[in-house]
């Protein structure tokens, strides 16, 4: 319950009523001064799936669609012939900034798809709600789970995404996440995004999207190793472990090492120094296959409209040439549940390393397969062509 | 049909070369440039640059004779059904390099189909290349296919490279799309 206290803390009048399930999440909004009892239906998975209001807006029913930034807050709602309905900006914390030129519409999810609750003007993020006017949460994260040491913005448990939100996004209101669309298997720890290759090597993903260094983590249970190789550098073998190991991550790393052994997930006794073997792939070995990786340019929906036209206008094209025979992709297919599948998973891998519009040639890998993927991009929506 | 040129054609379709594929149609006589021909040589062209890895320049080479090349065998056989049907499914596979749209390809096979209503082979390019997913159309690819093999029983031998890669996909697609069908696979 929400309610307006008086100077002496005595309620003036309820703003909301909100009822939760057994795992927390909302079912029910009661907003008394309108009367509107709103009921959230979630499927299986967590996910809400549905709304059922007892105030129904009296309008014709239309299509409409939304196009999100990059955080996912919806800016801009087209109707079924693509002209716009309303626009939307929003400040960095986000604060709607109002415009009246830009039209009006009832679309409820507001900044990084948050649902806005207009009596408490507060947005839901299931775990806590968050007031966008002061860009904090209104009640404390939980403690130890989602706070790092090097990281003094993360020490603050009413902090919105500690400090960072053109970055990045906070759907459940529990930690600092990679915003939509990043790429797959992208994670973040200690405000920074990371993404770890087939290898268990893991790079570090800059603001600008860029590879700025890679962290190793070294096959013999070794933590806290760093090489700086410079901006989207080729990747190389792994070289020894040098004797002042910790150099990089300085004591952090010491303390996260330390802490790893005595977890159990380290051997107790550091294991001896090997001698170099011997490379004659230069300082960094042979090039990665991998494309540049760079913060993602298309949205999850624009990712999903490309999946259905690649395999509407090059589905046969891509996986039924038998003048070009493709068992490796074949295997793929099976390995990640579809050619539909495959398709995706190598458009997110992509997505980043695309040209604005036009043909383009990049290399991702897939299970460890290493993929050439050809085609174009068109009116903002990537097209493969063909893979090998 | 000048069989020297055929045999010829052949075999720079079995060694995907291009340039000379190119070369044998600018050296050949008026006559034996037929839609045919013609057809053979802009496929051997497209795989070279679709599936083949030519570097930039071979690629800007190609990529500029291949549009000339069309662009000419358009002007002569943009009435001609089976120019119009192979054509369109040639501009599914990479529009760009036709400076058309996939739509454009899509277009051109239905006036293939309008010019010859009874051609089972561009009914079945048609309905396989217009929409390529596998749970589309389902039952009407399977009829048709099965209708095309029954009707074509030397699989478009006579188009070389570009039969083998439009009868190889039927075949692909018929056994996917039965499986799935009959199956639910």
């Amino acid at each position: 319950m929400v309610e307006t206290l008086d100077l002496n803390g005595n309620p003036v009048a309820t703003l909301g009523e909100y009822e939760y399930d057994g795992d927390g999440k909302r079912v029910k909004k009661h907003v008394p001064s309108t009367g509107e009892v709103t009921v959230f239906v979630y499927d299986a998975g967590g996910k809400m799936v549905g709304e059922y209001s007892t105030i129904v807006e009296t309008q014709s029913p239309k299509v409409s669609y939304t196009t999100a930034d990059h955080l996912g807050s919806p800016r801009i709602l087209t109707d079924q012939n693509g002209n716009t309905i309303s626009r939307r900006d929003f400040m960095p914390y986000g604060e709607e900034i109002a415009r009246t030129a830009y039209g009006s519409d009832s679309v409820r999810q507001k900044f990084t798809t948050y649902e806005r609750d207009s009596e408490t003007s507060l947005d839901f993020a299931q775990a806590r709600y968050y007031a966008t006017s002061i860009g904090r949460f209104n009640s404390a994260d939980e403690p130890f789970l989602d706070q790092f040491e090097d990281n003094p913005q993360s020490w603050n448990l009413y902090l919105y995404v500690r400090n960072n939100p053109l970055n990045m996004v906070d759907p459940m209101g529990t930690s600092a996440d990679c915003p939509p669309g990043s790429p797959e298997g992208c994670y973040e720890r200690g405000g920074k995004y990371y993404i770890k290759d087939q290898n268990g090597l893991e790079s570090e993903i800059t603001k600008d999207g860029a590879i700025r260094s890679e962290v190793s983590v070294a096959s013999g249970g070794e933590l806290g190793e760093m090489q700086i190789r410079g901006p989207r550098g080729p990747r190389g073998p792994r070289g020894p472990r040098s004797p002042n190991s910790h150099s990089g991550l300085g004591a952090f790393g010491k303390w996260l090492e330390e802490i790893a052994r005595r977890l159990g997930i380290l051997p107790r006794n550091p294991p001896r120094q090997s001698t170099p073997t011997p490379s004659n792939n230069g300082p960094y070995g042979p090039p990665s296959p991998h494309p540049a990786t760079s913060m993602p340019q298309f949205s999850p929906s624009t990712i999903a409209e490309a999946v259905e036209k690649t395999m509407k206008q090059k589905g046969a094209h891509l996986f039924r040439n038998k003048l070009h025979p493709k068992p490796h992709l074949n295997q793929l297919a099976q390995q990640v549940g579809g050619e539909r599948q495959l398709v995706e998973k190598v458009l997110q891998n992509i997505n980043g390393s695309l040209p604005v519009i036009g043909k383009f040639e990049v290399q991702t890998t897939v299970n460890g397969v290493n993929l050439t993927v050809r085609g174009f991009v068109k009116d903002g929506i990537p097209v493969i062509n063909t893979m090998f | 049909m000048n069989e020297k040129l055929i045999k010829e054609l052949t075999r720079f379709e079995l060694h995907t070369d291009a340039k000379s594929a190119l070369e044998l149609l600018e050296r050949a006589a008026d006559g034996e440039r037929t839609v045919r021909v013609c057809l053979r040589v802009l496929f051997v062209v497209l795989d070279a640059l679709v599936e083949g890895r030519p570097n930039d320049s071979e690629e800007e080479f190609l990529a500029r004779r291949f549009s000339e090349l069309f662009r000419n065998s358009f002007a002569k056989f943009s009435q001609d059904p089976e120019f119009l049907c192979f054509c369109g499914m040639m501009i599914t596979k990479a529009e760009w390099y036709f400076d058309k749209e996939f739509e454009d390809g899509v277009a051109m096979m239905e006036q293939a189909i309008r010019l010859s209503p009874q051609s089972i082979l561009y009914r079945a390019m048609y309905i396989v290349f217009s929409d390529q997913r596998d749970d589309s159309n389902t039952n009407a690819k399977i009829e048709t296919l099965t209708k095309f093999f029954a009707v074509y029983p030397n699989k478009l031998e006579e188009f070389g490279m570009l039969g083998d890669y439009v009868v190889g996909i039927f075949e692909s697609v018929l056994e996917v799309v039965s499986n799935e069908e009959f199956f639910g696979a």
